[in-house]
C-alpha cells in the first residue's frame, strides 16, 4: 500500500472542487478505509495478520461499504454509497501500480487466490515524496483561502 | 396498531436483517481468508521441519533482521530467531525485511531474495496524521444519532 497521505493526496485533489463539499469527506473515508481496517490489526497484532486477508479485497470492501451506508439517514444513503465506492475504488487503483517483493493483493478472493498488480513503483517510493504532497495541499488551500478573501 | 408505527418497526426490522447479513458475510469472507489461505507460513515449517524440508517460502509479516553475520543473518518473527544463509547487502539490525527463502528442516533459511523495507516506521507516522484528519472531517460533516443509529448531516 502507498501510505495513506499518498492516498489522502490523491483523493483531496479529486474532489477539493467546491463540488464536492457536501460528500467530501465520505471519499476521503473511503479512500483510506482499506488500510484502516486491516493494517492497525496487521501492525500491533501480527499474529492475527491472517484474519485481515479478506480485508483488503473488492468484494469484502464492497460488502463493507453496504454496510456502513446502512448507518446513514436513508435521505442521503444513495450519496455516501457512491462517495464510499469512489472513495475505495480510488485506494484500490492506487494499490494496483505498486510492486510487490512477495504476496500481493487478492483481486479475485475468494474465488481465486491469484495476486496482479501493474508494477510502477515499491510501496515506500511515494513517502519520498511527502514534502511535495504536504507543500501542494497547503499552497491549494492557500489560493482557496486567497480567492475567498478577494471575493468577500 | 397504527399503519404508520407499523410501517416504522417493518423498516427498522428490516435494516436490522440488512446490517446482520452485511456482517455475517464480512464475518464469512474472514474466515475463510483466515482457513483457505494457500501460503506456507515460517511459524508451519518450524511446527513441522520434516513435512516442509526444501519448501520455497515467502515471508512478509513483520520480519526484522536481527543480526548480520558474514555468511548471513538472523531474522525475528514472533518471537523465533532463525538464520538465513545469503548474501545480503544493505541491511542492518532492525530493518524490516521481505524475503523468498528455501525452509531447510535443521532449521535454517536458504537466501532466495529480499527486499528491504527501509522507512516502514516513517510510513506508519506519515498515515496516522490523514487518518485521523479524515476521521474529524467525517464527523464534522455528521453526527451520530444514538437513538435512531443513523449519521446525519450536521447543518
Ligand atoms: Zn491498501
Amino acid at each position: 500500500m502507498p501510505d495513506l497521505l499518498t492516498h489522502y493526496t490523491a483523493a483531496y485533489f479529486l474532489t477539493r472542487s467546491s463540488a464536492f463539499l457536501r460528500f467530501r469527506a465520505v471519499f476521503y473515508f473511503g479512500t483510506i478505509l482499506p488500510d484502516i481496517i486491516s493494517r492497525p490489526v496487521y501492525i500491533l497484532f501480527p499474529k492475527l495478520a491472517v484474519y485481515t486477508v479478506a480485508m483488503h479485497t473488492p468484494v469484502f470492501l464492497f460488502i463493507l461499504c453496504l454496510f456502513l451506508t446502512e448507518l446513514f439517514h436513508k435521505e442521503i444513503k444513495e450519496n455516501v454509497r457512491n462517495y464510499l465506492f469512489m472513495g475505495v475504488l480510488l485506494h484500490l487503483i492506487l494499490d494496483l501500480l505498486q510492486k510487490h517483493h512477495v504476496g500481493g493483493y487478492f483481486w479475485f478472493f475468494p474465488f481465486s487466490w491469484k495476486t496482479f498488480e501493474i508494477g510502477l513503483f515499491w510501496p515506500d517510493t511515494p513517502l519520498q515524496l511527502t514534502p511535495v504532497w504536504i507543500s501542494l495541499i497547503l499552497m491549494t488551500e492557500g489560493i482557496y483561502y486567497m480567492k475567498k478573501r478577494k471575493g468577500v | 396498531m397504527s399503519l404508520r408505527v407499523r410501517l416504522i418497526n417493518n423498516g427498522r426490522q428490516f435494516r436490522i436483517v440488512v446490517l446482520l447479513t452485511y456482517f455475517i458475510a464480512m464475518l464469512l469472507l474472514i474466515f475463510y481468508g483466515k482457513n483457505f489461505y494457500p501460503a506456507i507460513t515460517l511459524e508451519m515449517c518450524l511446527n513441522q521441519p520434516e513435512r516442509y524440508d526444501g519448501s520455497q517460502i515467502d515471508i512478509g509479516t513483520e520480519i526484522t533482521v536481527d543480526k548480520i553475520y558474514q555468511d548471513g543473518f538472523t531474522i525475528k518473527q514472533f518471537g523465533h530467531i532463525v538464520k538465513v544463509k545469503g548474501r545480503a547487502e544493505n541491511m542492518e539490525p532492525g530493518d524490516f525485511i521481505t524475503l523468498s527463502v528455501v525452509f531447510h528442516k535443521d532449521g535454517w533459511l536458504e537466501l532466495k531474495s529480499y527486499h528491504i523495507a527501509k522507512k516502514r516506521r516513517f510510513k506508519i507516522a506519515v498515515s496516522i496524521f490523514p487518518a485521523l484528519l479524515v476521521i474529524y472531517l467525517l464527523l464534522k460533516s455528521f453526527s451520530f444519532d444514538f437513538k435512531r443509529f443513523v449519521f446525519e448531516e450536521r447543518h
